[in-house]
């Protein structure tokens, strides 16, 4: 082969390696040669396994992801290197985390750790162990967070594909800034165990590719089913307010026209008590997560060790409140999936703003970037649902995706309509390729 | 900031053995007051109409 390996894409590399025009020894080279080659200027992966990851060449399984390069989230446990957790500590002692045994079993390689937010804290990547990681379309952008890494990676064709994590949209956030396909999978769909995540009931793992059959790819791994499904026809639900009023119209516009171009039908939806979604989370997670040790907390970042401060001030029955909340919202999102197939809104309400940029503007008026971000996320976090962000466009240059949230373990549904989406769209978004990755 | 939150604040990280700063504390009042807020909104839940019920997070939801 005469391109470089990493310039395919994940089933593209798996479909080259079955047929033996691509040795899964020069693409895992080839792969590393990259990594260290062009992550300067993103600092994606700033933890990289040679020896590890060729001994897990070695002893690959032919699998569906036989030989084929991954990067993994600081959240999960490898077998020789603890979970951080984007922090200097190792949280989680080194093991075989339920989600690493699906990738090896599926013959996956590990070939490093995805940067991301520091303690899973943040939707930008400003912040992390690792220093700050950046967006391909724009370096002085921030890629999202907190998987930023792994959609980072994946957008500059560094991997085919990565595992992030999703606890108020941080693996669907990242993949809309940075223009790839990211499948936060439904809560409890992956083994827990050695995974960061376990702390909380709002947090799942995610799926990241450049489009939807390499997420698909790497999400069969993690669930261990097939995930094929139909969606040229779709019952689509769309809830106006706020979700697609209070967006940048141009970001707006964009999930619109996707919309449109697939040509499903689509009708409003009401969901009781949205607008108490993220105040819920906000509650129930603090006291979920709680407050890492003294140790830990002296090594963090100011704003990440008063979050975690904060969290020791909870009263008790404000989570009792949190959880009437969030029984009401899952009772009324059934209820609205039993009509419609799946609920779309923007990902993202604006693209990835500027490092030095900490307030978004919105129609409503400024708001900070978190804020934003978690509104329009954290639907599935609270319901546990899968949700999916798929690219669909630009806006000043940088990308922007529409969402999908759908029935409890339906993660094919959602893979498949991102699948119609850049098949209406004649792929103009998931191949569309990033300067920083273009040259040769 | 409800009256005595700092001084509670302190008691309950000196309790937990983590010394705390100025800075610390003005992060935290911030945060809090986010907290608070959101804690107050959950209150407009109509707790008649929908009372307390546990909830099986690795359930599907039910309409």
């Amino acid at each position: 082969m005469t391109a470089h390996p990493q310039d395919l894409g994940l089933l593209a590399q798996a479909e080259a390696t079955r047929r033996g025009a691509l040795d899964p020894a020069d693409l895992l080279e080839e792969t590393l040669a990259r990594l260290r080659a062009r992550d300067a200027a993103l600092n994606s992966t700033p933890v990289i396994f040679e020896d590890e990851a060729r001994r897990m060449l070695a002893s690959a399984p032919h699998g569906p992801l036989h030989g084929l390069p991954l990067t993994i989230k600081d959240m999960y446990a490898l077998p020789w290197r603890a979970a951080r957790n984007g922090t200097p500590f190792d949280l989680l002692p080194a093991c075989e985390s339920g989600a690493f045994r699906r990738l090896r079993d599926a013959g996956a390689v590990i070939v490093g750790v995805a940067n991301q937010h520091e303690a899973g804290m943040g939707t930008t990547g400003a912040v992390s162990a690792y220093g700050r990681h950046t967006n391909p379309w724009n370096v002085d952008h921030c890629p999202g967070g907190s998987s930023g890494g792994s959609a980072s990676a994946v957008a500059a064709r560094l991997i085919g594909g990565s595992v992030g994590s999703d606890s108020g949209g941080l693996t669907r956030l990242p993949a809309a800034y940075c223009g790839v396909v990211g499948l936060k999978v439904t809560y409890r769909a992956v083994p827990y165990d050695g995974y960061f995540g376990m702390n909380t009931t709002f947090s799942a793992p995610g799926a990241f590719g450049r489009d939807a059959a390499d997420a698909r790819l790497v999400a069969e791994a993690l669930v261990a089913r097939p995930l094929a499904g139909d969606a040229r026809i779709l019952r689509v639900g769309v809830v106006r307010d706020p979700f697609w009023t209070d967006c940048q119209p141009e970001v707006a516009a964009r999930g619109e026209e996707a919309l449109a171009a697939a040509g499903w039908s689509v009708r409003d939806v009401t969901i009781e008590h949205l607008e108490l979604a993220a105040a819920a989370l906000m509650v129930r997670l603090g006291a979920e997560a709680g407050c890492a040790p003294a140790f830990v907390l002296d090594g963090l970042s100011p704003v990440t060790r008063a979050i975690m401060l904060s969290n020791l001030l909870r009263p008790a029955p404000a989570v009792a409140k949190a959880d009437r909340v969030r029984a009401a919202i899952r009772r009324s999102v059934a209820g609205v999936l039993d009509d419609v197939d799946v609920i779309a809104w923007p990902t993202v309400p604006t693209p990835a703003p500027r490092f030095d940029q900490p307030f978004v503007e919105l129609p409503s008026g400024a708001a900070p970037v978190d804020v934003a971000n978690m509104r329009q996320a954290v639907l599935g976090n609270v319901t546990g649902q899968p949700g999916i962000s798929i690219p669909v466009g630009f806006v000043d240059g940088l990308p922007v995706g529409l969402q999908l949230l759908g029935r409890w373990g339906e993660e094919a549904a959602l893979l498949a309509a991102a699948a119609h989406i850049e098949h209406m769209t004649a792929r103009e978004f998931v191949d569309a390729v990033p300067a920083l990755a273009a040259h040769p | 900031m409800e009256p005595g939150f700092e001084e509670y604040a302190r008691a309950v990280f000196a309790n937990a053995g983590i010394a705390v700063g100025g800075d610390d504390m003005a992060l935290i009042a911030l945060i809090h007051a986010g907290y608070e807020s959101a804690s107050a909104a959950l209150d407009q839940l109509d707790s008649a109409r929908f009372p307390f019920e546990p909830i099986d997070p690795s359930r599907a939801p039910e309409r």
